[in-house]
């Protein structure tokens, strides 16, 4: 049951927005709203699963509830706008909760004071009192209600209402008139964060076409709105509901624009709190609360834009009604003006047969991974074998394969604690520090073409040593932040040098730039929405981005007069070799571009402190980044590890932290922030924790329970984890024992040792610096952001012709003293000649059918030599080679 | 209601959408106006409801800058120095007239239409922004990223249905710049950019010694080829291959013990496709020129570009979406006509007009011409005032780019320069707009957004809006 219904949901989604540009004119005739492709959800569009048709089942969910509670306990409607959702919630006696507002029975006992909407929803008709009385099942509660100023006229805020309905009928979304460019001549700012052009547009633009106070019903935005009028959009909103009669309000009362002493909004409070539901409670709805500055507070439930971060889980629908649709947690994204505030839901559906193995914790990594897939009613998979847990180790922590030596002797130990032995051993290795070093290059942009080649050098060295020393992951976050003088004589200054061109042979990065850097690299947050306008999906504004910014704005560059290089090359893609000198200079500010205004350093999330006189802005930033209550920079560090090694960050992407995109186990993730720090930024202590775990140990192979989760880490996830190209370069090298020789490196100098990528010189008169062909085919970054989406992990068509048809692959298995034509030169059997081969690709001995389908072949040969290359070949391109597991 | 000025854009009657509100004004006099009803009136024409016309796409490039004020829009009045050396002449439309040296294209502009209008600020040689719509200068033209936006071609790759065994998205001869300064130039803009190397286009190879001389003009010479890995490496037989496939099965059976079946549906269904590239005859026998009429070769003139487009056809027969046929450089000389652009003009024209009209009259025997979208454009035009050398140099204000095909209103004009053909007079018309008009053909919503590595959506055609008075 549960397993027939998991996961397609979102693999249909991918699929139709893929062939949306095909199917869309022939479904309707019209390009459909491109909403869906942005990954958001239309709110509005999204219809909230049928409620149960019947009044069994409406009495099946309701129960026998020991007491029933509303909130509020008491409704005042003040003001011909006010509404209220009330929300109905019974207590059962297991103890459970369910959520009855759909269901109950929801009367009045004076007529006309207040009208009683489906689900729960109450809007005033005329000053009085009365009770609404709800009942459900054998359960009653009385409210008091109390209406007044119902007749007093009540002006519509243009920003926190009209602008807001806009937001309800997804007017302003980036999909439709949001986009900088407008739709249809018709531009808004994006989900309204500019509201004075906003104004301008809708009251003045094309000679304020769009709006006509003297005939409110006949303004062309609500004839359009309510699909009256062709509209692309089609039908955004009926006329009867908040969003339409706000809109129209507005019209009506002449286009207010606001009085300058509207009190701000200052957060949303949704009802009810997070927590777990559990059949037959399939239903949440949901009232949210603006706070306002003047400390009033208003139900703003029909002015919300709702939207669930996964669909498949939990639906939402405009009115704030939540579906549950299977076990699982979702996040519930309200979003009211430019506050967001998440709820988060969990789901749970019992398996009747669900046994719970109480499988072993190796540490407390497994305690909070098991806690949760416990909760989920998910069994997690078994230990994996020792073969695989030595490939895996080998690849995660070093890179490497194991050679068919190490391979035996970690088959042959059978001490119990063979594998803590072997991770303590390769933490040890120097190509463990190789590894790391290089992973963090990527995302730190070490590559000549901006560094120059002596840079991209001593950028690695330095680096790279601290990886082997250990160093605490907060000082090398601290040198890189406050790095300055020359980038060739203090590498990390390379953090700030900045692309050269002949026009600028100085260049610094610019301020916004390094911000997003900052913010990615350190917080895993992704900020560039945020540049232009405040970012749609999340609480970062632009204000935010460009406090950001202003850290960096006293950054400065000048020439090394010590390292000058060459005088300017013919070309722009050829190196100059000079170094630059970073330098902080006493001025220089950053301006927010909408509103002109010169901006303080803050850090996201960070309240504003002000800045020591004569401190350098970088060195204030560093102490605030590496404090230890500081929340996002040890999250985001043992996050990035945790997503290495496991393939799938417990936030993931492992780069986009935000509330709409919530931590798989949230415990979990806390609880490596919290040893990090309390071992001062030990990163080797970290991975050993994880590495040490059962979790890291548990074998691919799914079972009933768990074989559609791919979030709560209950198997090794082989999907995610195809070798990056450096490793299958170096694998491929090791296996067959040629080593590939790089111009300038000594040969067996593997990649992961390179300081980049471009290191292939071309000579002659437009001599560049290129990358090697196999690693550009198979996704090597270019390191030109510092995003971990830039390693492109995706297996293409053109990289399974390099491995079945390439040059590359084919002279390492033809070369003819390589690790096949040594075997053949020691005479050896040909079991033992299969033996040493697989030991060597798939560093496992084969399995009996694979002896036999592999001497078979090679019996049958003429050349035998010939026969063994297909052998190779066949096991240089089985995806047991090409994915760790 | 004097205030609904409306675009001036003209509606498919012919009225424009100004002189339909006017009419709408005017029934206000008589009390029956209002908004709805004459908004209602446009509905039934519908802006977005034409269904796309073209199967296919087949875009010409002229690298390095088309002088197309000496083919496309000549200014026989201009002063000396300007107007070239060239006469107008009469094509088979009335008042349209093409260059002397383009006669068999004169008679295929009933079936074409000229845009006059097209400019950009991109910068000089600098193809992302015809490609992809994305009009920005860049710091470096000569290599590309994968942060740039992707290319129309790309665009027709990701939307490719699971189910095409063909790739969507084939680039010819090789890629742009290959002939140029070594190899080592890729110029941008055929690339699939943020949307992942796995939607780059399939390039094929050439020999790019091989060079012809058309009175005294050297184009590339000979036939493009499959790409090195697309078809079977030297020495291995398919009969090797299918032997190696087979023992390759057998070691993956252990895969099945590894992990859950599903896990790995999409590097198989990868596997498959490559196979299928290596082993399939479409591909193989759309390259093969072999058994082409050689008087059809002749035709379309031995040259790469003529083989090229003939190779082109033949894969649009095949089912392939978005092909792309570019003139590329030998050595550092072609369409970037700094020096004797008239003379090279001579020889280069007449194997243009041989190409592009045998490539018309071909797909029109076929039966093609009205599924399938044929462009001929250029990455800018060329300075409005003949140089010292007899040259003309870079130019990004204005030039021409010419429709023809499927979804074209044939024998159209659009938009003009001026005197001198040396910037807009009338109906500007951006890169954006061009991608904007290939995309609404193949029937792909040109708002359609992509998403940057930063995750911001961006559409495809980059604001774009398809010049819909060339439409049918």
């Amino acid at each position: 049951m549960l397993r027939s219904r998991r996961l397609p949901l979102p693999i249909l989604f991918a699929d139709l927005n893929r062939v949306k540009g095909f199917d869309k004119r022939a479904r309707n005739g019209k390009w459909a709203h491109s909403s869906l492709c942005l990954g958001l959800v239309l709110a509005a569009a999204l219809p909230a699963g049928a409620l149960p048709p019947g009044e069994a089942e409406k009495a099946a969910v309701i129960g026998q509830p020991v007491s029933i509670s509303v909130r509020p306990a008491m409704i005042r409607l003040s003001g011909p706008q006010a509404m209220q959702q009330v929300i109905v919630t019974g207590r059962y006696g297991d103890g459970a909760e369910r959520d009855l507002t759909p269901f109950c029975a929801l009367s009045a006992e004076v007529p006309d004071v207040v009208t009683i909407g489906p689900g729960g929803f109450l809007q005033p008709r005329k000053d009085g009192r009365t009770v609404l009385v709800v009942q459900a099942g054998p359960r009653t509660a009385r409210v008091p209600v109390v209406v007044t100023d119902f007749g007093q006229p009540q002006p519509v805020s243009f920003r926190q209402q009209f602008i807001a309905a806009l937001g309800v009928g997804g007017c302003n979304q980036g999909a439709c008139h949001g986009i900088p460019s407008g739709r249809g001549g018709f531009r808004l700012s994006l989900r309204g964060h500019d509201p004075d052009a906003d104004y301008l547009e809708l009251t003045r633009g094309v000679f304020a076409r769009r709006t006509n106070p003297l005939a409110p019903e006949a303004s062309l935005i609500y004839h359009k709105a309510l699909g009256r009028v062709p509209h692309e959009g089609g039908q955004r909103f009926g006329a009867d509901t908040v969003a339409a009669r706000t809109m129209l309000a507005w019209l009506r009362q002449g286009m207010p624009n606001d009085p300058p002493a509207l009190p701000a909004l200052k957060s949303l409070e949704i009802v009810p709190g997070p927590g777990v539901r559990t059949p037959p409670a399939r239903w949440q709805q949901l009232a949210v609360l603006a706070h306002f500055s003047d400390g009033s507070v208003r139900d703003v439930t029909r002015l919300t834009v709702f939207s669930s971060s996964d669909d498949g889980i939990a639906r939402v629908d405009g009115k704030g009604l939540v579906e549950l649709r299977q076990s699982g947690e979702a996040a519930i994204l309200c979003r009211y003006l430019d506050v967001i505030q998440c709820l988060r839901l969990t789901y749970l559906e019992p398996r009747q047969d669900f046994h719970w193995p109480n499988p072993p914790e190796h540490n407390y990594v497994d305690r909070h991974v098991f806690a949760k897939l416990k909760m989920l009613n998910i069994v997690p998979s078994d230990l994996c074998t020792d073969q695989e847990f030595l490939r895996r180790v080998f690849l995660d922590l070093c890179g490497i394969l194991p050679t068919p030596e190490e391979v035996r002797n970690f088959l042959a130990d059978r001490r119990p604690d063979r594998r803590a032995r072997l991770i303590d051993r390769l933490l040890e290795r120097p190509e463990f520090a190789d590894f790391w070093a290089f992973k963090w290059l990527d995302l730190l942009r070490c590559n000549r073409l901006t560094i120059q080649i002596k840079g991209s050098h001593v950028y690695r060295q330095w680096l790279r040593g601290h990886v082997e020393r250990n160093t605490p992951w907060s000082q090398v976050a601290r040198e890189l932040l406050t790095a300055s003088g020359s980038t060739f004589t203090n590498p990390p200054a390379n953090y700030y040098r900045g692309a050269y061109n002949n026009r600028a042979p100085v260049a610094v990065r610019d301020p916004q730039t390094l911000a997003e850097m900052t913010a990615q690299v350190f917080f895993g947050v992704r900020m560039q929405c945020a540049q232009c306008h405040n970012h749609p999906y999340e609480r970062w504004t632009q204000d935010d981005y460009h406090h950001m910014a202003a850290w960096f704005a006293q950054v400065k560059a000048k020439a090394d007069p010590v390292q000058p290089g060459s005088p300017p090359p013919p070309y722009p893609w050829q190196l100059r070799e000079d170094a630059i000198v970073i330098y902080s200079a006493r001025a220089g500010e950053v301006t927010q571009p909408r509103t002109g205004k010169v901006m303080t350093p803050k850090l996201l999330g960070v309240p504003a402190s002000p800045l020591p006189p004569g401190k350098d802005r970088r060195a204030v930033l560093a102490d605030l980044v590496t404090a230890a209550d500081n929340p996002f920079f040890a999250r985001a560090t043992v996050n990035r590890l945790w997503f290495h090694l496991l393939g799938k960050g417990i936030v993931d992407p492992p780069d986009d932290f935000r509330d709409s995109n919530p931590p798989a186990n949230e415990a979990l993730l806390d609880a490596l922030a919290r040893d990090f720090l309390d071992h001062n930024f030990d990163v080797k202590h970290v991975l050993r924790t994880i590495v040490s775990s059962r979790t890291y140990q548990l074998s691919a192979h799914g079972n009933e329970t768990n074989q559609d989760d791919e979030r709560y880490f209950s198997h090794a996830l082989v999907k995610r984890k195809r070798l990056p190209a450096e490793v299958l370069l170096d694998a491929l090298c090791t296996a067959t024992g040629v080593p590939e020789k790089f111009a300038g490196f000594p040969l067996g100098t593997r990649t992961i040792q390179l300081p980049d990528g471009e290191v292939i010189y071309t000579g002659g008169r437009y001599a560049t610096w290129d990358r090697h062909a196999f690693l550009k085919a198979f996704g090597q970054p270019p390191r030109e952001a510092s995003c971990e989406c830039e390693r492109e992990g995706d297996v293409t068509v053109d990289r399974v012709l390099e491995l079945k048809n390439g040059a590359f692959v084919r002279q390492k298995i033809q070369t003819p003293d390589n690790r096949l034509g040594k075997l053949l030169a020691r005479k050896l059997p040909d079991r033992d000649i299969l033996n040493e081969l697989f030991l060597a690709t798939l560093s496992r001995p084969p399995l009996p059918d694979e002896v036999k389908a592999a001497l078979d072949h090679v019996a049958k040969a003429k050349v035998k030599r010939e026969a063994w290359e297909d052998v190779l070949w066949a096991l240089l391109n089985t995806n047991e080679f090409l994915l760790r597991h | 209601m004097i205030t609904m000025l409306g675009s001036r854009r003209r509606l498919c009657d012919g009225l424009t959408r100004r002189e339909t509100l006017k009419a709408g004004a005017l029934s206000l006099l008589g009390g029956a106006f209002n908004l709805p009803s004459l908004l209602a009136a446009e509905e039934k024409r519908g802006p977005g409801t034409r269904p796309g016309k073209a199967r296919s796409v087949i875009l010409l490039y002229l690298l390095g800058g088309a002088p197309t004020q000496d083919m496309f829009d000549l200014k026989p009045n201009a002063p000396d120095r300007i107007r070239g050396e060239f006469k107008p002449v009469a094509s088979n439309v009335s008042g349209i007239q093409i260059c002397e040296h383009l006669p068999l294209t004169a008679r295929w502009m009933h079936r074409a239409a000229l845009v006059r209008s097209v400019n950009h600020k991109a910068g000089c040689h600098n193809p992302l922004a015809s490609y992809t719509g994305y009009e920005v200068a860049l710091p470096d033209i000569t290599s590309t990223k994968d942060t740039y936006p992707p290319s129309m071609g790309s665009v027709c790759e990701y939307l490719r249905k699971p189910q095409d065994d063909l790739p969507a998205y084939l680039y010819l001869p090789n890629y742009a710049g290959a002939g140029n300064a070594g190899g080592v130039v890729r110029y941008p803009g055929p690339y699939a950019g943020f949307l992942g190397k796995r939607y780059d286009p399939l390039f094929s190879e050439f020999n790019p010694a091989i060079v012809r001389k058309i009175k005294g003009t050297s184009v590339l010479g000979g036939e493009p080829f499959l790409a090195r890995n697309t078809r079977l490496a030297e020495g291995i037989t398919l009969d090797a291959l299918q032997t190696r496939e087979g023992l390759l099965q057998q070691f993956n059976r252990q895969q099945r013990r590894l992990e859950s079946d599903r896990a790995l549906d999409d590097v198989t269904r990868m596997q498959q496709r490559a196979l299928s590239l290596l082993t399939s005859t479409k591909l193989k026998s759309a390259f093969d020129l072999s058994k082409v009429d050689p008087r059809l070769r002749d035709q379309y003139d031995r040259t790469l570009f003529g083989a090229s487009a003939l190779i082109g056809r033949r894969l649009v027969e095949a089912g392939v979406r978005f092909v792309n046929v570019t003139w590329d450089f030998p050595g550092d000389n072609s369409w970037d006509t700094h020096a004797a652009n008239f003379a090279w003009l001579r020889g280069a024209l007449p194997s243009l007009d041989a190409t592009y009209s045998t490539l018309l009259q071909d797909l029109e025997g076929l039966g093609l011409l009205d599924e399938t979208l044929v462009v001929l454009m250029s990455d800018m035009g060329r300075t409005p005032q003949v140089n010292a050398a007899a040259g003309r140099d870079h130019w990004t204000y204005c030039y021409t780019v010419v429709f023809a095909g499927a979804g074209i209103r044939g024998g159209t004009v659009y938009g003009a320069s001026d005197a001198h053909a040396a910037y807009v007079k009338d109906r500007p018309v951006s890169t954006g707009d061009i991608c904007a008009t290939i995309y609404y053909c193949l029937g792909i919503d040109p708002e359609m957004p992509v998403h940057d590595r930063g995750g911001r959506p961006v559409p495809v055609a980059h604001g774009g809006r398809p010049i819909r008075e060339i439409l049918v």
